[in-house]
């Protein structure tokens, strides 16, 4: 295992690299197709990326739930080398299918997009207007850009505590052990590096030689220093959630029973 | 059986990977009416010191329950292979992966009890009945055996909206926007939404 600080050229959520990865491994023929999200004001729907202008269009969280896997059968049955980009419950599942290549994101909580729409109105954004959503440092924030006149664009930032909304996130994710997708290939996320870095878990060989490949191109600035606590504190966090899945397990079954 | 050949393929290459001789793989529903199948059933039975019933047609008689098959002029009765001689493991799945039978036989082989223990019960009784402890609800929620109150494959609550589920379903029968809903009308029954869920530990 080998822990990265990354930044690309893209314009993605964070460093761009999940963005610059699977733009790069498309054009290479590393993979023929990849699994990754789009949105419609925010509503995320899951596509099947074959040429590298498509991954443009699923650059940034959506922080709502998207049901990547459901294409998964259509993707392997008609592409040989497939990717999945997926939170590591969706990489969980992924591992039920022949992917050539799964890429993870850090995660600890999903919304209902119903649940993100009523957040962002409630701090009084229209959610067509919003540019960005993250959750960083314990803070949702939400940007946006109102237009002042008609050169200048005004940034507007608002943020609320992550402590305020987490009782509207997906039940399930209160039962999640998995923060950074231990089964997935390669894991991407913010936390441990500084601002538009990206923390790149490398967890295989075949992934570390494509970014040294990308490396010597050009594509990607590299660095080694990474809060390697942080992210073992929200592991741990999580962690925490197996014995209570031991038995909520049960209940995911049969309601009738109970 | 009667079956559509997938699970069938599996279960010849994995007959012949391991030489069995006297661990018998059955897949496919059986034709109660068809008295040549039935005595070939009981025959195997006899000669074999463990039968899995590979694949959800074998295991709950799957989308064959809900054939009324008509041949010269005489109904055709499909069940699972467990009503008509007593099978040891069973394995969900429409088809069920090959690594998970694989799985199975291993574990038979090596006397790996704790691996075995979600088949057996599958193999057991076909009934959930109103007071079981938890585990063997676990294990035993087979969707033939539901009580009406499935609507998806598991409870939504716990459910993450991976989607992995729909991408399963040999019958398409799964819608998701957010959380997956079965379509009862395509609904074949044979779990296979279930037991790939990502929330339930079998594999
Ligand atoms: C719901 C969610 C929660 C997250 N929580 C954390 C966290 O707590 N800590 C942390 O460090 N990082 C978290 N991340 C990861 C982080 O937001 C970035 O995705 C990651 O750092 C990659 O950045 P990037 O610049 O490379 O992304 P980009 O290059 O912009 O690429 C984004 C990729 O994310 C995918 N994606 C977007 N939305 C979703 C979604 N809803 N479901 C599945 N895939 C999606 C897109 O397909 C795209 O490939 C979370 C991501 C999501 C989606
Ligand atoms: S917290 Fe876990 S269950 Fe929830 S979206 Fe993230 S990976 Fe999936
Ligand atoms: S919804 Fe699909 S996978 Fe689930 S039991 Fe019905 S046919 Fe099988
Ligand atoms: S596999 Fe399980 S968790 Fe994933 S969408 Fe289906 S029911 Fe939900």
């Amino acid at each position: 295992m080998n822990i990265l600080s990354i930044k690309s050229n893209y314009d993605g959520q964070d460093g761009g690299f999940v963005t610059a990865l699977t733009t790069y491994c498309l054009k290479e023929g590393i993979l023929d197709a990849v699994v990754v999200v789009g949105a419609n004001n925010w509503k995320p729907y899951p596509f099947i990326a074959t040429k590298p202008e498509d991954i443009l269009k699923a650059s940034k969280s959506k922080y709502s739930i998207s049901p990547n896997n459901k294409l998964l059968e259509y993707a392997t049955e008609n592409y040989d080398n497939v990717g999945l980009v997926g939170v590591p419950c969706q990489i969980l599942g992924g591992n039920k299918f022949d992917l050539k290549m799964k890429i993870g994101l850090f995660c600890t909580k999903n919304f209902p997009y119903d649940a993100i729409k009523n957040i962002v109105d409630g701090l009084g954004i229209p959610i067509d207007r919003v540019e960005k959503m993250d959750i960083k440092k314990g803070k949702f924030i939400v940007k946006t850009s109102e237009i002042e006149n008609l050169i200048k664009k005004k940034e507007m930032v608002k943020e609320i505590p992550i402590k305020e909304i987490e009782k509207f996130a997906n039940p399930a994710c209160r039962l999640c052990c998995d923060f950074s997708a231990e089964y997935a290939d390669i894991s991407v996320g913010s936390v441990g590096s500084e601002d538009g870095w990206n923390t790149v878990i490398i967890r295989n060989n075949n992934c570390k030689k494509i970014i040294d490949e990308m490396h010597e191109k050009g594509l990607v600035e590299i660095k080694l220093d990474v809060d390697v606590n942080a992210i073992q504190k929200l592991e741990n966090i999580k962690k925490r959630n197996q014995e209570i899945n031991k038995c909520s397990a049960y209940y995911a079954v049969c309601p009738y029973i109970f | 059986m009667v079956e559509c050949g997938s699970c069938g393929r599996i279960v010849d290459k994995i007959m012949k990977k391991y030489n069995l001789k006297d661990i018998a793989l059955i897949s496919g529903a059986v034709n109660l009416d068809d008295g040549e199948e039935v005595e070939k059933l009981k025959k195997i039975r006899e000669n074999s010191k463990i039968v899995i019933a590979v694949g959800s047609c074998a295991v709950s008689g799957g989308f064959h329950r809900m054939l009324i098959g008509l041949e010269n002029g005489f109904p055709q009765r499909f069940v699972r292979i467990g009503d008509v001689i007593k099978v040891d493991y069973a394995i969900i799945g429409c088809y069920p992966e090959e690594k998970e039978v694989e799985k199975v036989v291993e574990a038979i082989l090596n006397n790996d009890e704790e691996t075995l223990k979600p088949y057996r019960v599958i193999a057991g009784e076909p009934i959930i009945k109103p007071y079981m402890t938890v585990d063997e609800v676990l294990l035993t929620s087979n969707k033939e055996l539901c009580l009406g109150c499935d609507t998806s494959p598991i409870e939504n609550t716990y459910c993450t909206g991976c989607g992995t589920c729909v991408a399963k379903c040999p019958a398409d029968a799964l819608n998701i926007d957010e959380k997956p809903t079965v379509n009862m009308d395509k609904c074949v029954k044979c779990g296979t939404c279930f037991f790939s869920c990502i929330k339930v530990g079998v594999m």
